[in-house]
């Protein structure tokens, strides 16, 4: 039985919380949800435009190369494509998915410190501004965060005034980044309900705390980083021409080099954990190794820092370094345990597709390694590969992720079904990426580089498959009008507290909680109420 | 079963759980800020194992000052603990006293680092030395100055009795916050004037 209590003499928070949501608009809001669907528009939106920037970098008209990701020169257009992709669309898209979830997940009334989530949001909205303003106006000089080599100046030689612009929007996106990391990580902290112990936490919040700690540490570096670039550019300085200066870039600069490389497809090893669960039904098999395993995955990606250029020649680049290696072995672990707990029987969801796909482009890599290996490749065609490597695990994985976990949790995210459009995104995503990724591959193996064209097909396939992930969005219901949990539960029968809230989830998040006993409490309540699970 | 429901405050007090929210969220910034630090001294470090000339002999480093500040965030170090632990006791006299004190260290310390970036006599851009020094030193800079306004918005909201030891949490948040400043300086310190 559940029985809700109110506070005595006081009205219910439902009562409270829809007067201020009637005053709210979404520049004054302080609720997680919207805000981060907010950060969820701004990412894809993002991710789209990078796509087919470097549609246009592969094309016939642009540099007609395998890869917009790793140019070693100073093309505005690939520039633009990797800031847009990986320093914006990313980080975006996965901070706005948890800062929807996780409060929900946790049987949290709000986020923590809202004002500091505004903030973070906002922040990062007009640095992403700033930054496409620097790249519209003029061709900012460096530096190209896709390239593993510096932009060297001439002594006393100073940026143009769009390179300082650009330096400075991406600054405020990591400070922003750092704030909505913070938000995070102290919501898991101190906003769980009573029960809702740091043991009984779903994986996907696990590897929000864990990530949001990544990336506190990782944006320090990267900031200190563009901090020196900033006054190197500024002030006419020669700090990447002296022996050393290249391995600054390398670790605190290089898109490959930090640990946002890899840290955003481990975030998808988490939430492929609660997909997983959820569509099985039943709590994962061994849960708490499935969790440790997902942890480890997350912190692995700090591995990231020991990556140098001499990996590059290599052709199993971008993990070529036995450390970064090392990241794979708790990834293929907790695929295993997906295996295992879905061999017990599974109701067929488009998110387990998703994870499908996903599991396909983290096999991807190794088994291109291999046969590189068999073959032989070395020198340039070990490079191309790399390109290759590099969008499938970077890109791919990630975005196939974001995109599988979208579709999961597209009640809570737009307050809608899932939509049947997500299977044909699934298909332009998957085929897209191994479309993109397929020239560089080629090209390593020696083929011609006319195939290059190929990935400008396939970069517009991403993009056409990340707008597709917006189509919810459009359908978007308010909160209140939505259908009871039971139409939740009868699609989802989930395992966590998201599912125990209306849909689309009301702006204080809940009416009732229900008890508390283990990391999958609504099971626990159907078991104890003698409803098959 | 019942379970009781959190309901959003309706106004007045902060919630409960912005008490330990405040200080936590400060220690996590903390943690970006000490990779933030320790980026700008490993970049030096590194710079340093490749140059021929280390420090450049056009160089001069005002030791003496450096020092100063160095022992001045230690002595508010303490200073701001007493605050705290003059909160949790109800010494409001001293507590006022405490972050009187450490206002003064706060505004010394921004005045004495300023003095000390301004004594770099090459300009920021002149070698890779330059650069990063005046990187090691802004940065602390910026977090001093920050230090400084949480100092001063805690001194005013004591004053005015809105500090005791069940609403503690702007103080603790504060002198975390000044321990984080701290370390940076003294980190910055230690790389620009011991090591060398």
């Amino acid at each position: 039985m559940t029985i809700t209590e109110t506070r005595p003499g006081a009205v219910s928070a439902a009562s409270i919380a829809q007067p201020q949501a009637a005053r709210e608009t979404v520049f004054s809001t302080g609720d997680h949800k919207q805000l981060g669907r907010l950060l969820l528009v701004v990412g894809l939106l993002s991710i789209a435009v990078g796509c087919v920037l470097a549609a246009l970098y592969q094309s016939p008209v642009g540099a007609e190369r395998a890869t917009a990701w790793t140019d070693g020169g100073s093309s505005r257009i690939s520039s633009a494509a990797v800031t847009a992709t990986f320093v914006i669309g990313l980080p975006a898209v996965w901070l706005g998915l948890l800062a929807v979830v996780v409060p929900l997940q946790l049987g949290a009334t709000r986020a923590s410190l809202p004002r500091l989530q505004a903030t973070a949001v906002w922040g990062f909205i007009t640095g992403a501004l700033v930054v496409a303003a620097a790249y519209v106006f003029d061709r900012p000089i460096g530096p190209h965060l896709g390239s593993s080599l510096p932009l060297v100046t001439g002594e006393g030689e100073r940026a143009n005034d769009v390179t300082l612009l650009l330096l400075a929007g991406l600054m405020l996106i990591t400070i922003s980044t750092a704030l909505a990391a913070v938000s995070l990580l102290v919501t898991v902290l101190t906003q769980r309900a009573e029960g809702m112990t740091l043991l009984r936490m779903p994986v996907l919040s696990w590897t929000a705390l864990a990530g949001s700690t990544v990336l506190l540490l990782s944006a320090g570096a990267f900031f200190s980083g563009l901090f020196l670039t900033y006054l190197d550019r500024r002030y006419g300085g020669e700090l990447f021409g002296q022996r050393g200066g290249f391995r600054v870039w390398q670790h605190q600069m290089w898109q490959l080099g930090r640990p946002e490389a890899f840290l955003y497809a481990a975030l998808g090893i988490g939430a492929f954990c609660d997909v997983v669960a959820t569509h099985s039904r039943r709590p994962l098999v061994a849960f708490p190794v499935a969790r440790g395993l997902a942890i480890a995955t997350v912190f692995a990606t700090l591995l990231a820092w020991a990556a140098n250029t001499s990996a590059l020649s290599s052709p199993v680049a971008p993990l070529g370094t036995p450390a970064q290696g090392l990241i794979a072995i708790p990834a293929g672990l907790t695929v295993l345990v997906w295996l295992a707990s879905l061999r017990r029987g599974v109701k067929l969801h488009p998110s387990l597709l998703f994870a499908a796909g996903f599991i396909l482009l983290l096999a991807l890599p190794g088994l291109v390694a291999g046969a590189a290996a068999l073959v032989g490749v070395e020198g340039e065609g070990a490079e191309s590969m790399r390109n290759g490597q590099i969008t499938v695990l970077m890109l791919g994985a990630p975005l196939l992720a974001a995109a599988g976990a979208l579709a999961h949790w597209t009640p809570k995210v737009w307050g809608g079904r899932t939509s049947p459009v997500s299977l044909l995104q699934l298909l332009l995503l998957l085929g897209g990426i191994v479309l993109l990724a397929a020239p560089a591959y080629a090209i390593g193996f020696g083929m011609d580089d006319d195939i290059a064209i190929a990935g400008s097909l396939g970069a517009l396939l991403v993009a056409a498959g990340v707008a597709a992930s917006l189509l919810p969005a459009l359908g978007a219901r308010k909160a209140g009008a939505g259908r009871s949990d039971d139409d939740d539960q009868g699609e989802y029968r989930g395992l966590t507290l998201e599912w125990a809230t209306p849909t689309p989830p009301p702006a204080h998040n809940f009416d009732v909680i229900p008890p508390i006993r283990s990391a999958h409490p609504l099971h626990d309540e159907r078991n104890t109420q003698g409803v098959p699970a | 079963m019942a379970v009781p429901l959190a309901l959003p405050s309706a106004g007045g007090t902060a919630p409960a759980d912005r008490r330990s929210a405040f200080p936590l969220a400060v220690v996590a910034i903390g943690l970006a800020l000490t990779t933030l630090t320790a980026g700008l001294v490993a970049a030096y470090l590194t710079l340093r194992s490749g140059a021929a000339e280390w420090p450049p002999e056009d160089a001069s480093r005002d030791t003496y000052t450096a020092v100063t500040l160095a022992v001045t965030m230690i002595l508010g170090m303490v200073t701001i603990e007493w605050a705290a632990f003059s909160i949790r006791r109800r010494e409001r006299g001293q507590s006022l006293a405490a972050m009187a004190i450490t206002l003064g260290f706060a505004i010394a310390f921004i005045n004495g680092l300023y003095y000390l970036i301004t004594q770099i006599e090459a300009g920021v851009g002149d070698s890779a030395y330059f650069t990063v020094v005046h990187a090691l030193l802004v940065v602390p800079f910026l977090a001093g100055l920050l230090a400084l306004i949480f100092v001063l918005v805690t001194l005013v909201r004591n004053a005015g009795h809105q500090l005791s030891e069940a609403n503690y949490w702007l103080m603790r948040g504060t002198a975390n916050f000044w321990h984080i400043a701290a370390v940076m300086y003294i980190a910055a310190y230690y790389t620009i004037f011991i090591t060398k």
